[in-house]
């Protein structure tokens, strides 16, 4: 029977590859990670702007597309590359985020009535807290792409530094810069 | 708890990635390594029954699957069935004292005939024209439609040679169609079903009650399939139908099938204890339903050989008439104690 068994695991660079020749096979790619993509689009622009993350999800895949020519074939695992062009397509949206975590820096910690905390975004208030939107507000888009990649995507410093093409050793030193500047918000309100 | 564990506690849930909205971006990618072309044609259902209306007559025939140059590959199962719900048109709109024709085919296997001791295996074949009231029954109406039946030339099946007593089955009859209570599909009762993904679900579960405790994914599939055999279920409840299977686990996608008819279409559907699969079959252009067909694909579990076709259906043909065929009434249906099944 055709198409009843599961795709045999291959490497994403083996499928990058593979589309090079047969454009097609590139929807695995975008089977393997849209959801994942979608998620954390969703996360960082907020579930109010689904729309947003939909389209960020939507470009990814097409600009990963357009420039897999150009993929380092050597990397097995194209969840980094992905991530970065997500991350830079996010970025774009900066006014969104940053008028999201502004919005929610203004929101108060202890809601009086948290029954009636209905909308997914008054929870992300709630679970946020608006001293930590305030310190991620206050980062530059760059420090805050690297921190929400490494938090939120779960992705290790190796990951991280192939997703910006940086060397693992900067991602490093920005990372604990970042922290420092997390602390001395949040001490500084507290 | 450092600064980033802080951060990933307030990690929000998000809902996820809407199944249409993600097809959509797939297309769109598939799309970009295609040559410029227009893909999607346009909704022939809802074009042909446009203007069929003007000129006092409905008829919809559903477009024959045509070989797209580039194949659809690696789609979900949840995604054909989000991209069926999202293409369901209203193709009739029929009055209340008027009629839904609904034409089609079928072809099983004649040893499953339950009437049958012979065990004999060819393929038995049917051309079935109903008729179904699409207002409430009147006083003094007792029958739900008129099926016109035909049994057409038999097939060979796996080869073996065909018992000359299927030839003499050939032929038409017409019989009256009195809906079993609880198992209604006549248009008044099946345009009042759930329009939600979860009334829908709730109702697949009501039509095997009482005799399935748990609603198990076959079990909702072959209610989904009695639903859409031989019915006309609007748009809104259609698009529901194929959205409460999409819910279910274990549905798998079959890329090129074929209808009762020969139309090919991608397959969706699960596999039944027994070791055959059932599958609905939508075109791979406008996602219309085609049929559907059961096939072996546990040789050990069904007995016979992996890739036996058990049954198939092609729905052909929706179209509205002002009347139907007179057809005789035995008093046993007036009783109102007697049905018909489906």
């Amino acid at each position: 029977m055709r198409g009843l068994t599961p795709v045999a695991a291959i490497t994403d660079a083996a499928l990058i590859e593979e589309s090079l020749a047969d454009p097609e096979r590139f929807a695995s790619l975008f089977d393997r990670y849209a959801d994942e993509i979608h998620r954390y689009a969703t996360r960082r622009l907020g579930q109010e702007n689904l729309s947003a993350a939909d389209d960020v999800t939507a470009e990814t895949f097409l600009a990963a597309f357009r420039k897999r020519s150009r993929y380092d074939l050597s990397r097995s695992d194209a969840a980094p590359w992905l991530y970065g062009i997500a991350s830079n397509l996010i970025a774009k949206h900066r006014r969104t985020e940053l008028r999201r975590l502004r919005a929610l820096a203004r929101v108060p910690s202890h809601d009086e009535n948290p029954f009636e905390q209905r909308s997914i975004d008054r929870i992300d208030a709630q679970r946020l807290g608006p001293r930590l939107a305030d310190a991620l507000a206050r980062l530059s888009s760059a420090e805050r792409e690297l921190l929400f990649l490494v938090t939120w995507a779960e992705l290790s410093y190796e990951q991280a530094a192939q997703a910006f093409d940086i060397p693992v050793g900067t991602v490093r030193s920005r990372l604990s810069r970042i922290r420092a500047k997390i602390r001395n918000v949040l001490e500084d309100t507290r | 708890m450092n600064e980033f564990d802080l951060i990933n506690e307030a990690r929000p849930e998000v809902a996820p990635y809407d199944p249409g909205v993600k097809a959509l971006a797939r297309d769109r990618l598939l799309m970009a390594g295609r040559p410029r072309r227009s893909w999607r044609r346009p909704y022939t259902f809802a074009v042909a029954g446009g203007l069929a209306l003007a000129v006092g007559l409905v008829m919809v025939k559903v477009p024959p699957a045509p070989n797209p140059p580039h194949e659809m590959k690696l789609l979900s199962a949840a995604e054909v069935l989000h991209r069926a719900a999202k293409a369901a048109v209203d193709e009739i709109e029929p009055r209340e004292d008027q009629y839904i024709v609904v034409k089609t085919l079928q072809t099983t296997d004649y040893s499953l005939v339950p009437y049958d001791r012979s065990r004999k295996h060819y393929y038995l074949r049917f051309k079935d024209t109903v008729w179904l009231r699409a207002g409430e029954r009147q006083r003094g109406q007792f029958v739900d439609g008129v099926r016109e039946q035909t049994v057409i030339e038999p097939l060979a099946y796996a080869g073996q040679p065909i018992p000359k007593s299927a030839y003499e089955d050939m032929g038409t009859r017409v019989d009256p169609i009195v809906y079993c209570k609880n198992a209604e599909k006549d248009y008044p009762t099946i345009k009042r079903l759930p329009t939600d993904v979860e009334g829908m679900r709730a109702h697949l579960d009501a039509m095997w009650k009482p005799k399935a405790k748990k609603l198990t994914p076959f079990l909702a599939f072959l209610a989904a399939r009695e639903l859409l055999w031989q019915t006309y279920l609007p748009a809104a409840q259609r698009s529901a139908l194929y959205q409460a299977l999409s819910t279910f686990p274990g549905i798998t996608i079959d890329e090129e099938v074929q209808d009762a008819a020969g139309r090919k279409g991608i397959g969706v559907g699960f596999v039944s204890p027994d070791g055959v699969r059932w599958e609905l079959i939508f075109d791979r252009d406008t996602y219309a339903l085609l049929g559907d067909r059961s096939v072996v694909v546990d040789a050990k579990a069904a007995k016979a050989p992996a890739g036996t076709l058990v049954a198939a259906t092609a729905q052909l043909e929706i179209s509205v008439a002002d009347s139907a065929p007179k057809v005789k009434i035995d008093d046993k249906f007036k009783s109102g104690r007697w049905c018909t099944g489906t």
